[in-house]
């Protein structure tokens, strides 16, 4: 824990503001001041997730896929209860009863929804469906998740409003609902035997590019509706980037997709050319495909890591990350190798060390003494948008 | 008063971010909370206890608002233990013992489902495919099929009706009382050379290549074997199946792996259809042979078949070394003809 001084003037003006409007005596204003820069850490180790997690799959197994929740409860307990924030562990509270109701939700949802995509009709209605209902259940998980998360007895909050969950959603969701929606027509006409036309194809190529442009800006829209609303007592988040730097990685990280593909088309011409038997074929592409997929994997978690959190901060604490790629990179490389060798038993190993780095990597920057900080008042969430950030893959990456 | 053990810890009020040092003890039922101001008495049920663990801190969250927790996690496990005993979950997950253990019933499990589960469950799920999804299936990947380059056939039509008469007057004479709707389609090999084949789709449709019958011009009584063969296939609803099974064991690899899945997930799945699909050719195998009885062909007709495969293929391999037929095919064919010949004396 080193003391230092090193204050910008805007948190210091911030700080200064706070305290006499709470009508502090000096004194503590000036010890107020003292600033010091903390890292994360993490203390969770891969044995001790191993076991967690096997006696999970065994119990997830044995009640076919009902325990999962309570799985899932008790993972985010190991994870909070062993990431330390100045010497304070953050705490999981979600009630997995909670969060059971939401699984069953989801899972029904999913379920309709799989159904639907066999008729034209279900095809073109489900996915607007889910695209109207998809930002409610987001910002539903980031409540609960939030809510249910603490630090020194203080739940955080998530403050974005529903509204703001729609409009951060658009840029992503009406592009996707047109490339989705012209291929259920396409693949209708062409089920039907109906010549697709001209038109037709355009109109789905032109939806498709379309997506693929606005990624990143959706990226950028999503980052910044989750990084301006987080709260933790009297102090709520804000997000000092533009959609800029979003579209530099996301060329970057298409140029690297690019050269990987060039690679990996180097490495089966070389092997075609050297006439290996297949199975030396199949080892030597496998290994390949795997380091182009973790050097992507790797480059966009770092990139976007580093990007997201070192432009947040409160009005009195920053945050920094340094992830660096190469080691990253490495990591990653290890645990997708090992994961596949193991037959998938490295996994919890993996998750690990992958969270750990990548939380290590993440500096704040706050006042010496926070011990006046006050609750904002916590609110109990609905846990179906949690299970609905669960199932399709969006995580608040805390 | 302090009763039986009292341990020193962090109180949070939940309000404030400020900690308090305070004393907390068990007195029958409840937990007493003193010191720094505080003063709290709660029922221990009504606490949600952390779990035993070895790393990580310890926190206890207490009934509206409040937490306690402690740097030694040590020294709260053998002080949370006079009070309350802990869940039988929480003991796995701490005794290796019990977690090897644990690991060799997923493990067992995850195998068995793999070998039994599967094959059981995706032989379920294709009772409960309507017949309309089943045939809308079948037509996509006939389009499919049509699309990848195969031509539509040169036979003459005399011989395609030929063909589909005998095949159907005898599938006719060995399933009088009830027969499964099927179509016949005549096709050839285009850019992508498919050879001498016959295979059925979901939804009943029969695929034949002009290759197969022209290997088989002088035996018609082999390509009616081998499309009895194929319609044993459309009994089953095989092809079904075994979109069902590769759905299934790709979900199964996928939640074993997560993020790797898409690199291996291929290749454990495309070993297991092979060894499925052998089970699968041996319940066709069966309805053929019942068509052959029942229409007193001898099953030595369909030993000509794997003869003249095996001939071409060996033929096929000295112009080209990369279209192999593959490893697990050469003992599962000689396995079939064993079969086929046990058949034709069975039934002598």
């Amino acid at each position: 824990m080193s003391q230092n001084n090193d204050d910008t003037g805007m948190t210091r003006e911030g700080l200064a503001a706070d305290n006499s409007a709470d009508g502090q005596p000096p004194g503590v204003q000036d010890e107020a001041l003292y600033r010091r820069t903390v890292q994360i850490e993490f203390a969770g180790t891969g044995s001790e997730y191993f076991r967690i997690w096997i006696v999970n799959v065994l119990l997830i197994i044995g009640t076919v896929g009902l325990y999962w929740p309570f799985a899932k409860a008790r993972r985010l307990r190991y994870m909070h209860g062993n990431t330390f924030i100045d010497g304070h562990a953050l705490g999981f509270h979600g009630d997995p009863w909670k969060m059971f109701r939401g699984f069953l939700l989801v899972a029904a949802m999913g379920l309709v929804y799989g159904a639907s995509s066999r008729s034209l009709a279900g095809a073109v209605v489900a996915p607007i469906l889910i695209g109207l209902l998809w930002p409610a259940l987001w910002r539903a998980s980031l409540q609960f998740r939030l809510a249910n998360t603490s630090w020194r007895g203080l739940r955080f909050q998530f403050m974005g409003s529903l509204s703001n969950a729609y409009r951060a959603m658009l840029p992503l969701v009406l592009p996707w609902l047109l490339m989705i929606v012209t291929a259920a027509f396409l693949n209708n006409t062409h089920e039907m035997g109906d010549t697709v036309s001209a038109g037709m194809m355009t109109s789905y190529a032109v939806s498709s590019i379309v997506f693929g442009l606005m990624l990143p800006y959706g990226f950028y829209c999503i980052k910044n509706y989750q990084h301006s609303n987080y709260g933790y007592a009297q102090e709520q988040t804000r997000f000092l980037q533009g959609a800029k730097p979003f579209y530099v990685v996301g060329l970057k990280v298409f140029g690297l997709v690019l050269l990987m593909l060039l690679m990996l088309g180097a490495v089966l011409g070389g092997l075609f050319a050297l006439g290996n038997a297949p199975g030396v074929l199949g080892f030597v592409l496998s290994l390949s495909y795997l380091v182009a997929l973790s050097v992507v994997a790797a480059f966009f978690q770092t990139r976007l890591q580093n990007l997201v959190w070192s432009a947040t901060e409160t009005k009195s604490v920053k945050l920094n990350s340094d992830l660096e790629f190469r080691k990253y990179f490495g990591l990653t490389l290890r645990n997708w190798l090992l994961t596949a060798l193991s037959l998938g038993l490295y996994r919890p190993f993996a998750v690990i060390a992958a969270a750990k780095m990548r939380l290590e990597a993440i500096q704040i920057d706050l006042p010496a003494n926070i011990d006046d900080w006050v609750s904002a008042g916590a609110s109990m969430q609905d846990a179906s948008g949690e299970a609905a950030g669960d199932f399709f893959g969006v995580d608040v990456g805390l | 008063m302090l009763d039986s053990k009292s341990i020193e810890l962090t109180y949070f009020d939940g309000h404030n971010a400020k900690s308090h040092l305070v004393h907390a003890y068990f007195k029958e039922s409840m937990l007493h909370i003193e010191g720094d101001g505080i003063n709290r008495v709660v029922a221990i049920a009504e606490v949600d206890w952390p779990e035993r663990q070895r790393h990580g801190q310890r926190q206890a969250s207490l009934p509206n608002a409040g937490l306690l927790t402690h740097h030694d996690s040590v020294a709260w496990d053998a002080w949370v233990a006079t009070a309350r005993g802990e869940s039988l979950v929480v003991s796995w997950q701490q005794s290796w013992s019990k977690t090897l253990l644990a690991m060799f019933l997923v493990v067992g499990f995850v195998a068995a489902g793999w070998q039994w589960g599967i094959p059981l469950l995706a032989r379920g799920v294709v009772h409960f495919v309507p017949a309309e999804i089943e045939q809308q299936i079948g037509r996509e990947s006939l389009k499919q099929i049509q699309d990848i380059g195969l031509l539509p056939s040169q036979l003459p039509l005399v011989q395609q009706q030929k063909i589909s008469q005998d095949f159907n007057a005898a599938i006719a004479v060995a399933y009088p009382s009830q027969q499964v709707p099927h179509t016949l389609h005549f096709l050839r090999s285009g850019k992508w050379p498919i050879g001498p084949n016959a295979f059925a789709l979901p939804g009943g449709d029969v695929v034949l290549t002009d290759e197969l019958v022209e290997l088989l011009h002088d035996s018609p009584e082999t390509v009616t074997a081998i499309l009895a063969h194929e319609y044993g296939h459309v009994i089953h609803k095989h092809s079904l199946q075994l979109a069902a099974e590769g759905t299934l064991s790709s979900a199964l690899v996928g939640l074993m792996l997560g993020d790797v899945s898409s690199w291996v997930a291929s290749v454990p799945i495309m070993l297991q259809q092979m060894a499925y699909s052998r089970d699968l050719e041996r319940e066709a195998d069966e309805e053929s042979i019942k068509v052959m009885h029942a229409n007193r062909i001898s099953t030595e007709v369909m030993v000509l078949f794997f003869e003249r495969i095996k001939k071409q293929s060996q033929r096929h391999n000295a112009e080209d070394e990369t279209l192999s037929i593959s490893f697990s095919s050469h003992p599962a064919d000689a396995e079939r003809i064993a079969r086929f010949r046990a058949a034709a004396k069975s039934n002598r």
